[in-house]
C-alpha cells in the first residue's frame, strides 16, 4: 500500500522526531536541575543579605556610632549654627578671572538656587570638553556682575549674551538658533 | 463440491469480516489520530501565546519566604526582621555514644549542659531538640563535629537590632511569631506574610537623642521612670516615643515587667498645669477670656474642702498671659469658671482628651475624668488635676492648639501620602496667641530651661502631685514639659516627663517640671534640629519678633518689649 521509499522516509522522521523529544526533554530537566540550584544559591544569598543587613543595623545603633565618633573622630554632631540656606551665601565678588564660566554665573544669578542643604554639587567652573568654555575663552565676554539678575538685564539690553543664547550654545552647534 | 464451495464461501465471509472489522479498527484509529492530530495543531498553532503566557507566569525564582515582613524606621533603619536560623535536634536511636556525643556537642555550644544533654540523648525517644535557633558559625561547627544522628531544622527568628531604643513602640513576637507587643501585635495583618517592609514614622536617631537626655536626667534627679515623645505638629507623625525604664525586646521574657510598661501610652496621669495650655485656648476661643482681660489673683480659692492655690505666688491682679507666665492655678480656675463646664468638656472631648487614641499600639488607656462634671471639677481641670490622661493624649492635642487648631490623630506609620485630614478644634487666630503664650513661658516664665538659642522654643512646664489610694503625695511628683519648637511656625512637640523625681542641690531642691523636663526638652531640640535641616532663628529679626509678640498693651512688663520691637 505505501511505497518502500515513503516508509522509510517516515521511519526516519519518526526517529528524529523521538531523538529530538528526548533531546529536548533532556534540556528541559537539566535546565530544572540548574534552576533548582540557581534558586538554592538565591535563597542562600538572600538569606546572607539578610543577616548582613541586620548585622549592619545592629552595628549602627546610634548609641555605638557615638562611642566610635567620641573614640576615633576629632568630628562633632553639626550644629544648629553651622546650617545655611541659600540666603546666607555671600554676594559673589566681582572678580575677573580668566577661567570664570560666564554661563554658572548667569545660571546662579538668575536664582538657579544652589542649596547647601541639598547637597547639590556646584558645577565645576572648567570642565572640559563642554562648549562653555569657549565661551568663557571669548575675550568680548566680560564676566558678568553680580546681583547678576540686575547684571542679566544688563548683559540682554547691552547686546550681549543672554541666558537663552548661553543656553543654546551649550546645547551644541545643532541647536536651532 | 458442495461442501467445498461452502467451505469457500465461509472461508471468504470470514476474510469479509475480518476485513470489516480492520475496516472498522483502522478507521478509529484514524480518527483517533486525527484527533491527536487535530489537538496538537491546537495547541501548538492555536494556543501558541496562551502558552508562552503561562510559561512566563511560572515563578521561576521562588520569592523569599520569610514569615514576617520587617519594620523599618522613616529612614530604612532595619528594627525587627526575621533571620532564618537552624535548631538543633537528635534522633537518640542513632547515636551510638551518648556521653561522648554530649561532650562534643557541650565544647561547641557552652550553653548547653552536658549532663543535661547525656541523659537526654541517652533517652529512649526518637526526637530530642538539643538546642533552638543556633547561629550559621554555630551551625557549622556542629557539622564539623561529624555526629551521626544529629540533623537541622530551619526555623525562623525574629531579631531587633536596635534592641533597647525602640522596644515599647516596635514590640515583640512569641515563639511562634506571632506579634504579642507593640507594632508587631497591633500592625500583624501587615506584618504577617507580607513581603514589603513597614515603615514606621519615628527615627532612630531622634529617638537615641531623646533616651539619652531622658536618661541622664531620670539619674540626675533620682527619679523612678520617665517618658517623652516627640511629635511632628502638621501630620501627627511620631517621630520618637521613649518609656524609661526599658527592655530588651530580643528577650522581653527576661525583663522586669515594670519595664514593658509604656508610661507614654499606656499610662495615665494627672499631669497638671501643661493643662492650662488647653484652658487658656479654649478661653481665647470662647471668648470667655481676652489677652487683656484681668483676674484677681490675691488670695486662694476656697471652694468646699478645697484650697487652690498658686505654687509661684503673684499675689496681684494678673492678665491672662501672666496667668500662662506664671502658671497660675487661681487665675486659671477663675479663667475655666468663665469658660463654663460644659464648654470646657466640649472642648476637651474635640480635643481627644476623653477617649482613647488612635495610634497604632494595643497599649493603650482610657483616660480618667470626672463623670459628674462639677464646678469643683472645672475648676481643677484647668489646671490638669481631676482629669488624668497619656502623655500621648496631650502631646496630640497640644500639637492641635499650635498646628493652626487642627487635630491630627497621632500615628507610628509612615504615611506618603502629604497631610490631610484632621478636625478643626481652635481657629487660627486661637492658634497663632497660644503659640505667643507658650513662647513667653519659655522666654520669662517657668520655663526658661527648656531654651535652645535661636529656636524659638515655646512651652509650659507641668509639675502634678500623684495620687496614692485617693490622696495626693507630697513628695511624689510628675514632672512634665511640652514643647514646641519652632514657636514661629511650630513642626515638633516635645514632651518630657520624670515620674517622682527628687529635688537637688543644683535645682535648689526643686523636682518640679521646670527643672527637671525643661531641660530634657531644650537640649533635645538643640541636638534634633539640625537632624531635620532646621537652622536657628535670628531672634532679634523683626518678623520673628512680630510673630512672637503677646501684644498686652495693659501690661507694662510687655509693652517695653513690643517697644524695642518698633
Amino acid at each position: 500500500m505505501i511505497s518502500r521509499p515513503t516508509s522509510f522516509v517516515l521511519m526516519a522522521l519518526a526517529a528524529t522526531a523521538g531523538g529530538a523529544l528526548f533531546h529536548v526533554s533532556f534540556e528541559v530537566s537539566a535546565l530544572d536541575d540548574r534552576l533548582a540550584t540557581l534558586n538554592h544559591e538565591i535563597r542562600d544569598d538572600r538569606d546572607a543579605i539578610h543577616v548582613l543587613r541586620a548585622e549592619w543595623s545592629f552595628l549602627n545603633q546610634p548609641e555605638r556610632l557615638e562611642e566610635l565618633a567620641r573614640r576615633h573622630l576629632d568630628l562633632l554632631p553639626v550644629s544648629g549654627a553651622q546650617l545655611a540656606g541659600p540666603g546666607a551665601l555671600p554676594i559673589r565678588p566681582d572678580v575677573e578671572t580668566p577661567d570664570d564660566n560666564p554661563a554658572r554665573t548667569v545660571l546662579e544669578g538668575l536664582g538657579t538656587a544652589i542649596s547647601i542643604q541639598a547637597g547639590a554639587p556646584r558645577t565645576k567652573p572648567d570642565a572640559p570638553d563642554r562648549p562653555a568654555i569657549e565661551i568663557a575663552a571669548t575675550p568680548e565676554v566680560a564676566p558678568v556682575a553680580v546681583p547678576a539678575v540686575a547684571s542679566a538685564e544688563r548683559a540682554g539690553a547691552a547686546g550681549e549674551r543672554s541666558l537663552d543664547d548661553v543656553l543654546r550654545e551649550i546645547s551644541g552647534p545643532g541647536a536651532p538658533r | 463440491m458442495s461442501t467445498r464451495i461452502e467451505f469457500e464461501s465461509t472461508k471468504k465471509q470470514a476474510i469479509d469480516t475480518a476485513r470489516t472489522r480492520l475496516l472498522i479498527g483502522g478507521a478509529l484509529m484514524a480518527a483517533a489520530f486525527f484527533v491527536v492530530g487535530v489537538r496538537l495543531f491546537d495547541v501548538v498553532v492555536f494556543n501558541a501565546n496562551d502558552n508562552l503566557r503561562r510559561a512566563a507566569a511560572r515563578e521561576i525564582v521562588r520569592p523569599s519566604t520569610m514569615s514576617r515582613a520587617d519594620i523599618v524606621d522613616r529612614n530604612d533603619t532595619l528594627l525587627a526582621t526575621n533571620l532564618r536560623t537552624a535548631s538543633l535536634y537528635a534522633n537518640p536511636h542513632k547515636i551510638a555514644e551518648p556521653e561522648i556525643a554530649a561532650a562534643r556537642i557541650a565544647e561547641v555550644l557552652p550553653d548547653v549542659s552536658e549532663e543535661v544533654l547525656a541523659a537526654r540523648l541517652a533517652s529512649d525517644k526518637g526526637f530530642v531538640w538539643v538546642r533552638r535557633n543556633l547561629t550559621p558559625r554555630q551551625k557549622f561547627e556542629v557539622n564539623r563535629l561529624g555526629i551521626p544522628g544529629l540533623d537541622f531544622q530551619d526555623e525562623e527568628q525574629r531579631v531587633y537590632p536596635h534592641g533597647h531604643l525602640a522596644a515599647h513602640i516596635v514590640g515583640f513576637t512569641n515563639v511562634d511569631n506571632v506579634g504579642i507587643a507593640g507594632v508587631e501585635q497591633s500592625m500583624e495583618a501587615a506584618i504577617a506574610g507580607a513581603k514589603e517592609p513597614l515603615q514606621l514614622s519615628i527615627d532612630v536617631r531622634v529617638q537615641q537623642i531623646l533616651r539619652q537626655e531622658l536618661a541622664a536626667q531620670i539619674e540626675k534627679f533620682k527619679a523612678i521612670g520617665g517618658g517623652g515623645i516627640i511629635m511632628d505638629v502638621r501630620t501627627g507623625e511620631v517621630v520618637a516615643m521613649v518609656s524609661l525604664p526599658d527592655f530588651d525586646p530580643n528577650a522581653p521574657a527576661q525583663a522586669p515587667d515594670e519595664t514593658r510598661f509604656n508610661r507614654i501610652t499606656l499610662g495615665v496621669y494627672e499631669l497638671g498645669s501643661v493643662f492650662k495650655i488647653f484652658n487658656h485656648a479654649i478661653a481665647l476661643e470662647t471668648g470667655a477670656a481676652t489677652l487683656t482681660k484681668r483676674y484677681d489673683a490675691t488670695k486662694p480659692i476656697r471652694i468646699s474642702r478645697f484650697r487652690i492655690s498658686d505654687f509661684h505666688p503673684e499675689n496681684r491682679w494678673l492678665t491672662v498671659p501672666e496667668i500662662f507666665e506664671h502658671s497660675s492655678n487661681i487665675g486659671s480656675a477663675k479663667m475655666a469658671l468663665d469658660i463654663g463646664s460644659e464648654a470646657q468638656r466640649k472642648y476637651l472631648g474635640h480635643l481627644g482628651l476623653l477617649r482613647r487614641t488612635s495610634i497604632e499600639l494595643p497599649e493603650q488607656a482610657q483616660p480618667m475624668y470626672p463623670a459628674h462634671w462639677r464646678e469643683i471639677n472645672t475648676m481643677t481641670i484647668a489646671y490638669g488635676h481631676g482629669i488624668a490622661v497619656s502623655p500621648l493624649h496631650l502631646a496630640s492635642a497640644v500639637a492641635a492648639a499650635v498646628n493652626g487648631g487642627i487635630l491630627r490623630p497621632a500615628t507610628l506609620i509612615r504615611s506618603k501620602a502629604p497631610e490631610t485630614g484632621g478636625v478643626q478644634v481652635f481657629s487660627a487666630e486661637t492658634s497663632d496667641k497660644m503659640r505667643r503664650l507658650l513662647r513667653l513661658v519659655v522666654e520669662k516664665g517657668t520655663g526658661k530651661n527648656a531654651e535652645a538659642p535661636g529656636y524659638l522654643v515655646g512651652g509650659k512646664t507641668g509639675t502634678a502631685e500623684k495620687q496614692v489610694n485617693g490622696s495626693y503625695k507630697r513628695n511624689a511628683l510628675i514632672s512634665s514639659f511640652v514643647g514646641v519648637f519652632p514657636a514661629n511656625a511650630p513642626r515638633f512637640v516635645i514632651y518630657a516627663m520624670l515620674d517622682e523625681p527628687k529635688g537637688i542641690k543644683e535645682s535648689y531642691g526643686y523636682a518640679t517640671g521646670g527643672w527637671t523636663a525643661a531641660p530634657v526638652v531644650g537640649s533635645v531640640i538643640t541636638r534634633m534640629a539640625p537632624l531635620f535641616a532646621i537652622a536657628p532663628f535670628d531672634e532679634e529679626a523683626p518678623e520673628i519678633l512680630r510673630a512672637l509678640n503677646v501684644n498686652v498693651a495693659a501690661t507694662p512688663a510687655i509693652r517695653t518689649r513690643s517697644d524695642a520691637t518698633n
